[in-house]
């Protein structure tokens, strides 16, 4: 299985946190809302508490998944995210309280 | 021949409209859960001797208590005991829509899931293999594709077989890991020793109880034994919090996806490598940087071009069909108070009704456009900037922009807003956008008294109007009960061709909401305002307008109008507007002309009657503000629920309009006397 992996994605240079996993070992930590448009991360922690972290851990944004960015609105606010295959925006406030580990390009 | 009353579950855009309405086709029902304005649907589907009872379900994500709709569709699976469960799931967007499949699953009933949209799903390259999906969640599978009506009869066959436990449907439980599952078992255990909730599964209870579910646990609390239960659960929380560095409610999320992942990898077969789709490159351009505004302008400009030009048509075929009914009606009755009654008050009042409908069709029309193929959801995703900033949601931008058009199909516009606070806000400042029945009159008075000048007054009444709406949304999302704070998710579905029949489906279950709640009230509303026109009777005919109680109530309000500069004439002339703006101008024809040579124009009349500038503009700013037409109200009191927000309405608006028209009228007089 782990011999699978790495030849599929083997190419690719890799987080240093897998999908999946969550091992820390963080280089690139920073908020969802520094991410630009086309850049990926793999979430490390959803800040906050109560309904407003239930609902977006249960929208997907769960530790150890990956977050593309798709695109910011015309105006800036709210962004395009891809999380568990399914396209969702969020707004700047939301994402601020998303921790990623940013994916080397 | 019996009855089998089966739920229908499933994710806003997983099709469960689509499922519903082809499993019952036209046996349907549409009122209301008790209680609440949420819509509650149910249709009838037959299967041989049986007869199926579909009820329609609220389109969530979980079953969390966050919203009036997760809690009505679990308590309707807890307490109505349907006897099987359909989770309609979108094959193309499998994890997030297995979230709730698994939630279903904590009930323990007996469920099938029709894994619909398979069709798009093949297109992006997912084969699911509908076997190993099933035995993995422990319900049969039934592979759909709702608009070509794929798969529906075997998912009906299948769900009598289920009820009749023919076929078997024994959801699994998802393994939490030791330590919760552990917690779950003593939590449930001493539920039943406690003998709390009894009715409820108990490890669906015990799992809501280690979530915090506050609406389970207000629920317990009201047992006897409740003390001794919540502070073993508390403790146990805890422990939990800290062995883990994280909240229980976030373990259980984790554990439940980390079951799907496990599914989707042993059910789902990708084959093609992920390109960008279709309706990604349908997004490049749509929500484009520079290009995105322009062509939502461009949609929006469409949708209020189908929604009020093109609905012109139909309203002037209606208007001469009421015309001819009316002279059908004079001809054959002798004159007298039924022949009025009859002709102005019935007709007049089925006219009232019947002039929004053209516009109604139209309007719901293009939302469902707009719905259906996923452009609302970029036309929030585009807007919300703007209108969160005044404490509103990208989707607020439609209803307040077909407000210009008119408000009561506006007001209806507010359903796709889910949450109530950005709702009730975006109902409460609908009436400050001008509405096509107050152009007349500032046609006529800027036509009167700033001839070559009418552009920059109309413009700048409109955009006075948007102005206060800004400022009220303010501060009514103030005031109003400030909302815990939730996360803005808006999803943004893949754009979809609609098929014809579902769009006009659509449109119509839109419309006959209208018909069937606004319609009777509306009548009645006119006719009564009618009789307040024609009453009391003078020599058995009805009264000058300026002697009918409408226009006594006008009269008496002449003190409280006074300085903003207004004549008894224009007071009855506002308190006819109630009734619809457009009549202002009517009533002005009368009340003015009256006694003056009938070859005046009203314009003359006006000019001749000594009103002033300045209060000429503080009359257009009144009309701009002052209270909704009576429609516009019971628009407002029956998509709310409550009288209070139709008051609330009432009252601010006659303030703002008193506040707005007199400072008007007093700077007015310094600057165009
Ligand atoms: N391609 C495809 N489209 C579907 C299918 N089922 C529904 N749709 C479309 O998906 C959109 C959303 O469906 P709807 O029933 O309104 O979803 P709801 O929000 O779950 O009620 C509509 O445009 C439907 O025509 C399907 O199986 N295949």
């Amino acid at each position: 299985m782990g011999f699978r992996w790495r030849f599929r994605w083997g190419r690719r240079r890799r987080c240093s946190v897998e999908e999946g996993k969550t091992c820390p070992r963080f280089e690139n930590l920073v908020t969802l809302e520094e991410l630009k448009t086309g850049e990926e991360g793999i979430i490390v922690k959803v800040l906050g508490n109560g309904t407003f972290r239930q609902r977006l851990l249960e929208m997907g944004f769960l530790p150890g998944t990956k977050v593309r960015v798709i695109r910011y609105a015309p105006l800036e606010d709210p962004v395009e995210y891809e999380v568990k295959g399914y396209h969702v925006a969020l707004r700047h406030e939301e994402a601020a309280r998303v921790l990623v580990e940013k994916c080397p390009k | 021949m019996s009855e089998i009353v089966i739920a229908l579950a499933g994710n806003p855009n997983s099709g469960k409209t689509t499922i519903f309405n082809q499993l019952t086709g036209a046996h349907q029902k549409v009122g209301n859960w008790p209680g609440v304005t949420v819509e509650k649907k149910e249709g009838e589907a037959r299967f041989r001797d049986f007869t199926l009872k579909v009820v329609d379900l609220p389109g969530i994500y979980s079953f969390s208590a966050y919203s009036l709709e997760e809690v009505i569709a679990r308590n309707f699976i807890l307490e109505e005991s349907p006897r099987v469960i359909v989770n309609v799931v979108d094959a193309s967007n499998l994890e997030r829509n297995l979230y709730l499949t698994v939630q279903l699953l904590e009930f323990g009933k007996p469920m099938v899931v029709a894994l619909n949209m398979i069709d798009v799903a093949k297109s992006r390259g997912l084969y699911v293999d509908v076997e190993v999906l099933s035995r993995l969640l422990g319900v049969p599978v039934v592979p759909t594709v709702g608009t070509k009506r794929l798969g529906i009869e075997e998912l009906v066959e299948t769900v009598v077989q289920v009820a009749l436990g023919k076929k078997k449907s024994q959801p699994v439980n998802v393994y939490y890991g030791r330590e919760i599952e552990e917690a779950l078992r003593e939590i449930s255990e001493k539920l039943s020793s406690l003998g709390i909730l009894q009715d409820y599964p108990s490890r669906w209870v015990a799992l809501k109880l280690l979530e915090g579910d506050r609406e389970i646990l207000n629920k317990v609390k009201e047992e006897p034994a409740a003390e001794e239960l919540l502070l073993r659960v508390k403790e146990i929380s805890e422990s939990l919090t800290r062995l883990f560095d994280e909240t229980p409610e976030a373990l259980i999320v984790e554990a439940r996806y980390g079951f799907i992942s496990g599914a989707v990898r042993e059910a789902v077969r990708v084959s093609a490598i992920s390109r960008k789709t279709l309706s990604e490159r349908l997004d490049d351009l749509l929500t484009h940087r520079l290009l995105g505004f322009p062509i939502f302008i461009l949609f929006m400009y469409l949708l209020f071009y189908l929604t009020f030009k093109l609905g012109a048509y139909p309203v002037a075929w209606l208007e001469h069909l009421l015309e001819a009914s009316e002279n059908l009606l004079r001809a054959k009755l002798p004159p007298g108070l039924l022949r009025e009654i009859l002709v102005e008050g019935v007709l007049g009042g089925v006219g009232g009704v019947l002039v929004y409908l053209p516009n109604i069709l139209f309007l719901f029309l293009g939302i469902s456009l707009f719905e259906d193929t996923g452009y609302l959801a970029r036309a929030a995703f585009i807007m919300d900037r703007v209108m969160h900033s005044l404490g509103l949601h990208g989707k607020s931008f439609i209803p307040l922009l077909m407000g210009f058009g008119c408000n009561v199909p506006a007001i209806l516009a507010t359903r796709t807003l889910e949450n109530p606070r950005e709702r009730i806000l975006t109902i409460l400042i609908n009436p400050l956008m001008s509405c096509s029945a107050r152009f007349p009159v500032y046609v006529l008075f800027a036509g009167t008294f700033f001839r070559g000048h009418e552009t920059p007054v109309v413009f700048g009444l409109y955009a006075l109007g948007i102005i206060l709406a800004a400022l009220i949304a303010r501060l009514f999302g103030r005031i109003l009960v400030k909302e815990e704070d939730t996360p803005f998710v808006l999803e943004l579905p893949p754009y979809r061709l609609p098929t014809v029949r579902s769009l006009f489906f659509h449109m119509w279950d839109k419309t006959r909401i209208y018909l069937r709640k606004m319609g009777g009230v509306i009548l009645v509303a006119s006719l009564l305002l009618w009789g307040f026109s024609a009453f009391p009777r003078v020599d058995g005919r009805s009264p000058d307008l300026a002697e009918s109680y409408i226009g006594k109530v006008g009269q008496a309000m002449e003190p409280v109008l006074e300085p903003l500069g207004f004549d008894w004439r224009m007071g009855v002339a506002l308190t006819t507007g109630f009734v619809a703006k457009e009549v202002v101008v009517s009533s002005l024809g009368v009340l003015y002309k009256v006694g003056e040579e009938t070859t005046q124009t009203l314009e003359e009349a006006l000019r001749a009657s000594g009103m002033s500038p300045a209060a000429a503009l503080a009359f257009m700013v009144f009309v701009l503000l002052y209270v909704p037409c009576v429609g516009t109200l019971i628009a407002i009191w029956k998509e709310t629920g409550s009288l209070k927000y139709p008051a609330i309405n009432v009252i601010y608006q006659l303030l703002l309009a008193w506040i707005v028209s007199f400072l008007t009228y007093r700077i007015g007089q310094f600057i165009i006397g």
